[in-house]
């Protein structure tokens, strides 16, 4: 009895101690077992560096007449581990203080879609919420507590995006003429103007019918996110 | 000690854990997260003794902490379970309503201490979150307490 509890307390002490000074090891048996990503390797480092390039060069080629277009320096993040509960959308990234990371910076995301408007693009994604020296921490744009300006299609119809499992666009001005498919950009002053969100989808009437509202679609599927771009101001 | 908090041993406790842990894992996938997790230890609160709960709570944070620093959602995973573990006294002889209880409230609990707007506002999400806790939480209940009564 006496051994098996002496057994029992070197576990919980072997367990507090991977808590508090190594908690990385949580972060990894995660990814191991839900197949999330992990640490990076050379290879993924490269291969996230070559799409940044490789987004570069589409938007000098490509310029789009919808949106304007954004400049701005990154870093390049591995996403490390995912919120767990329902109540937020959180994503912990590789990246911290250290990288030049600060708070309330713009973290975007590579689109390889093939189709839409928002083909081939960096789609603003979230906001760095907490940075550690090596890690740092995104509220997302599915996180409940999100809210930001935005700007609808080529008149530049304003709405505000209310985060969340479906992001919503409301407080659309009931005589603006939007319609399903134009692209949905950011003009938070938080983050770089112009920053693209998606697309307008399923536009009806808010409840008490003085707006109108919208879902915002994304050609992109957030719990596959594996690199991300945080763009320095 | 209450005989039933004698009754589960670390192996099997650990591998309803590991249960609620892969389908946790699954679920999560589809971007709805049951507490799973939450739900195994406070129904495990009830079968075994107090160091046995204060490891697979370790556990649990050790797997579900995303971040370096402990957050109020891990204190909160600490706690619940030990208040569960204490509060079992008080249903002997209806363990059932003990663990529905604490299932129950646990999870509004652990909500309502993260973010308390959740349980207004997304209303609904909330009663998929509390039936698929319950259900699972009476699935582990059934499966501990069939298991281990005639021992």
């Amino acid at each position: 009895m006496r051994k098996k509890n002496v057994f029992l307390g070197i576990l919980i002490f072997g367990l507090l101690v991977l808590i508090l000074f190594n908690p990385k090891l949580g972060w990894d048996l995660r990814s191991f077992l839900a197949k999330e990503p992990g640490e990076e390797t050379e290879r993924e480092r490269l291969t996230l560096e070559n799409e940044s390039l490789k987004a570069e060069l589409i938007k000098l080629g490509d310029l789009k007449e919808q949106l304007p277009k954004i400049t701005t320096d990154f870093t390049p993040a591995l996403v490390y581990s995912r919120y767990p509960f329902n109540l937020k959308n959180e994503i912990l990234l590789n990246a911290g203080r250290g990288q030049g990371i600060g708070v309330n910076q713009a973290v975007t995301l590579f689109v390889k879609e093939k189709s839409g408007l928002l083909k081939n693009d960096e789609i603003l994604l979230g906001r760095i919420k907490e940075v550690k020296e090596r890690t740092s921490l995104v509220t997302t744009i599915f996180d409940p507590e999100w809210k930001s300006e935005a700007k609808i299609g080529k008149p530049g119809v304003e709405a505000l995006v209310i985060g969340g499992g479906e992001p919503r666009l409301t407080l659309i001005k009931k005589e603006a003429k939007i319609q399903e498919g134009e692209v949905v950009y950011s003009t938070d002053e938080r983050f770089p103007y112009g920053l693209p969100l998606g697309e307008v989808w399923n536009i009806g009437w808010s409840k008490d019918q003085l707006f109108q509202e919208a879902d915002l679609k994304m050609n992109y599927d957030w719990s596959q996110i594996k690199a991300v771009m945080v763009l320095k101001k | 000690m209450n005989p039933e908090q004698e009754r589960v041993n670390l192996f099997f406790a650990s591998l309803v854990l590991l249960l609620a842990i892969f389908l946790g894992a699954f679920f999560s996938a589809s971007n709805l997260h049951p507490d799973f997790i939450l739900v195994a230890l406070l129904v495990l609160a009830f079968f075994v003794d107090f160091w046995k709960l204060t490891f697979l709570i370790l556990v649990a944070i050790l797997w579900l902490n995303w971040q370096p620093a402990l957050s109020l959602e891990m204190m909160a995973l600490a706690v619940l379970p030990a208040l569960s573990f204490f509060g079992h006294r008080f249903f002997r002889g209806k363990l059932w309503l003990g663990v529905f209880l604490a299932v129950f409230f646990g999870v509004l609990i652990f909500y309502a201490l993260v973010d308390f707007s959740f349980l207004t506002v997304n209303l609904r999400i909330l009663l998929q979150i509390l039936g698929a806790d319950l259900l699972f939480g009476a699935i582990i209940f059934l499966f501990l307490n069939n298991l281990f009564t005639s021992t």
